[in-house]
């Protein structure tokens, strides 16, 4: 299978940048500012049960340690000297921060191990199950990788088309016809391409937000040329055409009946070479491309069901006595 | 296919008549040339995607050209770069 070329980037996030994208948890940092720049690595929680209990193996440093009722209710058992002999350890791990929930009072200890060791120790009032599903959920998406790509990505009928392939083949020009004809905009020439479980969404990044670029016009801003109905911010990514001058000896798929893939991000997604020749109105061939994909996902393969039909004539044939 | 890696050295950075500038050259070779930042990739034939880099002073740029002529536009875009665009500062 083949492999859409393209930048993946791994996002990053700070233990400061993520207390700023939860205004609506209600996060404060209580203890540990001078940790602030430390970095949440993966989208996942954990909630250091074992660890307190003297298991220190299984504990993960990157993710954000969840502190519930639980678990301050255990440590409330203990003396001052005897927490501050539990928590040290755990804090020697390197853990990107903690996050003690429904407005807890930290144990002292907690504080001063903090502070000690620049951990950021963070407060929400909201209780544990809830900021744990909007944690994960949040940072899922917000540390998933993009792959930044060349091409153009175009909702024709609801469905995400990423058109790809060298430079001046016209790509921008077809989705410029697209939204002509009534499709929409989301990105020319670089598209964000993001993964979550098995889909693939795509966008523009910030700067280029609905804007494009013709030879002959320059830049150009179809939200405010097309209106509001001509663009859409993202779209999830359903197929890729890839565009490329017509060969003479140029392989192309007559029946339609291999069904070829790109891998996205470990993803396939339908794909189709077309070549471009004078005479071949490549908006419309695109268009019926996405019809076809339609077609195709309720059930009817125009090119399976022509061969089926060829097989049963043949059959058929056969069958007949020699005259 | 052959890469260097270029610093953006004019005061200004990739502006838009810098970018524009590079995209000229860029397209006067067969060769595909594509730039990267740890940021993100763009096609250097595309005046959009040098501009969305975003490229300000002293951004490490990674220039990757692959085609027949790949040789002469390495190093005549890495010149432009380090010529700071013909712009003096």
């Amino acid at each position: 299978m083949k492999t859409l070329a393209g930048q993946e980037i791994h996002p990053r996030m700070s233990v400061h940048q993520f207390v700023d994208l939860f205004s609506s948890l209600r996060i404060h940092v209580t203890a540990g500012r001078g940790g602030l720049d430390r970095e949440i690595e993966s989208p996942r929680i954990q909630k250091p049960g074992l660890a307190l209990a003297g298991v220190h193996e299984y504990i993960h440093p990157e993710r954000i340690q969840i502190l519930g009722e639980t678990e301050i209710s255990y440590l409330n058992r203990w003396s001052g000297e005897d927490r501050l002999k539990i928590l040290q350890p755990i804090f020697e791990r390197g853990i990107c921060c903690f996050l003690l929930t429904k407005g807890l009072p930290p144990p002292e200890e907690l504080v001063t191990l903090a502070e000690g060791t620049d951990t950021p120790l963070l407060t929400s009032t909201e209780k544990s199950s809830l900021v744990i599903n909007q944690v994960t959920d949040v940072l899922m998406s917000a540390l998933a990788p993009v792959l930044s790509v060349h091409g153009v990505l175009v909702d024709v009928y609801g469905v995400g088309l990423l058109i790809i392939g060298r430079g001046s083949i016209g790509k921008s020009e077809s989705a410029l016809d697209l939204i002509v004809r009534g499709h929409r905009l989301v990105s020319d020439d670089v598209v964000e391409i993001r993964r979550q479980a098995d889909h693939l969404t795509g966008t523009a990044p910030e700067l280029l937000r609905y804007h494009m670029e013709l030879r002959g016009l320059g830049i150009i801003n179809i939200k405010e040329l097309f209106g509001v109905v001509a663009t859409r911010s993202q779209v999830e990514v359903e197929l890729v055409v890839e565009l490329e001058h017509w060969q003479e000896n140029g392989n192309y798929d007559r029946l339609g009946l291999d069904e070829l893939t790109i891998s996205i991000l470990g993803l396939p997604v339908p794909y189709l070479l077309m070549p471009v020749a004078p005479g071949r109105n490549i908006t419309i061939l695109l268009e019926v491309a996405v019809r076809n994909l339609l077609l195709k996902r309720k059930g009817i393969h125009s090119a399976k069901d022509f061969t089926r039909r060829l097989q049963q004539m043949l059959e058929a044939n056969v069958d007949e006595p020699e005259p | 296919m052959i890469r260097k890696e270029v610093t953006v050295c004019n005061r200004l950075g990739l502006h838009a008549r810098a970018a524009a500038k590079l995209v000229q050259i860029a397209n006067q070779f067969q060769a595909q040339v594509s730039l990267t930042t740890n940021q993100m990739c763009a096609d250097a034939k595309s005046i959009l995607g040098v501009l969305t880099l975003a490229a300000a002073k002293d951004t490490p740029l990674i220039i990757e050209v692959d085609g027949p002529d790949e040789a002469e536009a390495l190093s005549q875009i890495e010149h432009l770069i380090q010529d700071r665009f013909g712009e003096g500062e």
